[in-house]
């Protein structure tokens, strides 16, 4: 008679990735205690998932260097607007535009990172209640829906972006064309789905352990 | 099903949604598309998702909140806080209980140059928590004070919640700051004063510091001096019509990273660190005010709006602000505040305007309705915050015990405020724009 296993990941070593700080357990194959004697392959353990990992942040981590550098141009140009209106009476033409439209790459550069970094508030009293599985299948339901708005977000203002550059809309003042930060709305939608697909295979992992 | 019941099932989904742990500008988006695909069609819900994104992003009006939110995280950076509650510690240090009136004068001071309650909280708690270990303060009292003194941050122009308030009910921001000065002086003099009775009754609560001489007491005001630059550059500014919110927030932030810079205390990896943090909190609000716009179209579209408004012309005008206080307490304690503004607002706007009441008066009165739900658990970021810097060794309990004695005279400042709408409406009334 055979001691009462051991749970696997109990005798991996224990990291934390920085994928939201959890725990990742290598070790490749790893005993399912929810399902005696089958084996499954962890999503998370898996090398592609790792290098997928890194590669999702890395984008995510230059889309949001454009947008940081957005933002700081957002500061200057509104520097230079008050120092040029009320110093020398010469205000930046049409600084309100210009800050609008540097506003849209600074913060759709910094949509994926800010979700990578676990900045989106939710309500957590109930959630943190339940138990692990009930928490990764709630994360597995956030995921999916978060991942349909963001799909329609990023398909529609494209759309938008075309419809934009085929009626030639510009900005009242300047006529800055207004498709280009329509479309980097739309590809800046494109990494904050991979990260809520990792997010995704990262709680449908939990759940299955 | 009839538009009305769409709209309020729609609300019951996204409330199911919150409690799913939907992060909550997800699940105000998702429930806005859901229920305007329902009640219109899915082609113009897809369409709705993809302006109401392009149209926030792009709105010249909202740049008001990355601009002081970047100004907060530049004179975090700068250590402007530290200073605030060293000077407040040297004048006020010797009483009775007062490390707790120099935490919420450090508060105040520290809550000027940025909106966000957190950032007070650490920053004035990163000093006051040592400091009153050190005395032997109770730490009921002590953590209580630190985590209502720091929703101070949220009340104190420049506000987050008071600039949101006037984008979505298009009021002038800069009358909203200023309608919120005389609020927040009033509200930290209660404080400081429910600190200085309690320890007065129980003294052990809260022993007195030591003394010091009237020559270190002149001679630490020069450390007010940056906070003062700043508050009197910004909301003098504001005040006086010569800047915009948004010319005010850029240079304000302008202003803490000179001060950062010539006191040395701004490396280029803490301006990087506030830079980023600046943007990442921007994105989550952005995204927070994103869902909100697509509920709220989805709301409009049912005509949820008018069935309150007709429901609320069946109440006395104080039975409804009775009612706005009771929802903003309990929806305090189980939402954010953010996207509680986000929520109730556009429901509840026109309702005070039927009413007749003043939109400045009462979007003060929710932003100090909502410092109650910064303290109050299960969902309070201050209560976490406290409890992060006290260390394990400080039970949950004992800091809700704190903050129920300092919810006393926040809730006597509401009453005060619903009693005497000039508290707020004062000041504003001098601006002429």
């Amino acid at each position: 008679m055979g001691k009462a296993p051991l749970p696997w990941a109990l005798s991996l070593p224990v990291v934390r990735n920085n994928f939201h700080n959890r725990p990742v357990f290598y070790g490749g194959l790893v005993g399912d205690q929810g399902l005696p004697g089958k084996t499954v392959m962890n999503i998370t353990d898996a090398a592609w998932f790792g290098k997928t990992i890194k590669s999702v942040a890395t984008i995510s981590r230059w889309f949001e260097r454009v947008g940081l550098v957005a933002m700081a141009a957002m500061g200057m140009a509104t520097i230079i607007d008050v120092i040029g209106s009320k110093f020398f009476n010469r205000p930046l033409p049409g600084s309100t535009e210009i800050t609008a439209v540097i506003q849209v790459v600074a913060i759709a550069g910094g949509l994926a990172f800010s979700k990578l970094d676990g900045r989106h508030i939710r309500v957590e009293f109930l959630f943190d209640s339940l138990p692990e599985r009930g928490r990764a299948a709630l994360d597995v339901f956030s995921a999916i829906l978060g991942l349909g708005l963001f799909a329609v977000a990023g398909w529609m203002t494209y759309v938008l972006g075309q419809n934009l550059y085929n009626s030639g809309t510009g900005t009242f003042l300047l006529g800055i064309p207004l498709y280009p930060f329509a479309i980097w709305i739309a590809i800046c939608c494109v990494p904050m789905c991979f990260v809520i697909i990792l997010d995704l295979f990262s709680a449908i992992d939990r759940m299955l352990r | 099903m009839d538009p009305m019941t769409t709209g309020i099932g729609g609300t019951i989904m996204l409330l199911i949604l919150f409690f799913l742990g939907v992060p909550i500008g997800f699940a105000m988006g998702i429930a806005g598309f859901v229920g305007f695909a329902y009640v219109v069609n899915l082609t113009a819900a897809m369409h709705l998702v993809a302006s109401d994104f392009f149209d926030v992003f792009n709105s010249y009006s909202l740049s008001v909140l990355p601009m002081f939110i970047l100004m907060g995280c530049m004179a975090f950076s700068a250590g402007i806080g530290r200073k605030a509650f060293d000077v407040a510690y040297i004048l006020m240090g010797r009483l009775r209980g007062g490390l707790i009136v120099a935490t919420a004068a450090g508060c105040c001071i520290f809550g000027a140059l940025t909106g966000s309650s957190a950032a007070t909280c650490v920053a004035i708690g990163k000093s006051a928590v040592p400091e009153m270990k050190k005395r032997k303060y109770d730490p009921a009292v002590s953590l209580g004070s630190l985590a209502c003194s720091g929703a101070l941050g949220f009340m104190i122009p420049p506000s987050i919640p008071l600039a949101i308030y006037g984008i979505l009910t298009e009021q002038s921001i800069g009358k909203m700051f200023i309608a919120g000065v005389l609020p927040a002086i009033l509200i930290t003099g209660l404080f400081m004063l429910t600190g200085l009775v309690a320890c007065w009754i129980r003294p052990e609560w809260g022993p007195s510091g030591d003394a010091t001489s009237l020559k270190q007491k002149l001679k630490s005001l020069v450390g007010l001096l940056d906070a003062l630059i700043m508050f009197l550059l910004v909301m003098g500014g504001l005040f006086a019509g010569f800047f915009s919110p948004t010319m005010a927030g850029a240079i304000g932030a302008a202003g803490a990273i000179v001060i950062g810079l010539v006191r040395r205390e701004l490396t280029w990896q803490k301006f990087l660190e506030g830079l980023k943090d600046s943007l990442r909190l921007s994105c989550m609000i952005y995204i927070l005010i994103v869902g909100a716009m697509i509920f709220g179209h989805f709301i409009t579209v049912t005509g949820v709006s008018q069935g309150l408004v007709d429901f609320a012309g069946s109440l006395s005008p104080l039975g409804m602000i009775t009612l706005i206080c009771i929802i903003f307490y309990i929806g305090g304690a189980l939402l954010d505040e953010t996207p509680l503004l986000l929520i109730l607002v556009p429901l509840l706007y026109p309702l005070i305007l039927k009413s007749g009441y003043d939109p400045i008066w009462f979007g003060v009165l929710i932003t100090a309705l909502c410092m109650v739900g910064i303290v109050a658990p299960p969902v309070a970021t201050n209560f976490f915050v406290v409890k992060g810097l006290a260390g394990p060794e400080v039970s949950l309990i004992t800091i809700i015990r704190g903050i129920l004695i300092f919810l006393i005279p926040l809730t006597l400042g509401v009453i005060l405020l619903i009693a005497f709408p000039v508290i707020s409406t004062f000041l504003p009334s001098f601006m002429t724009y």
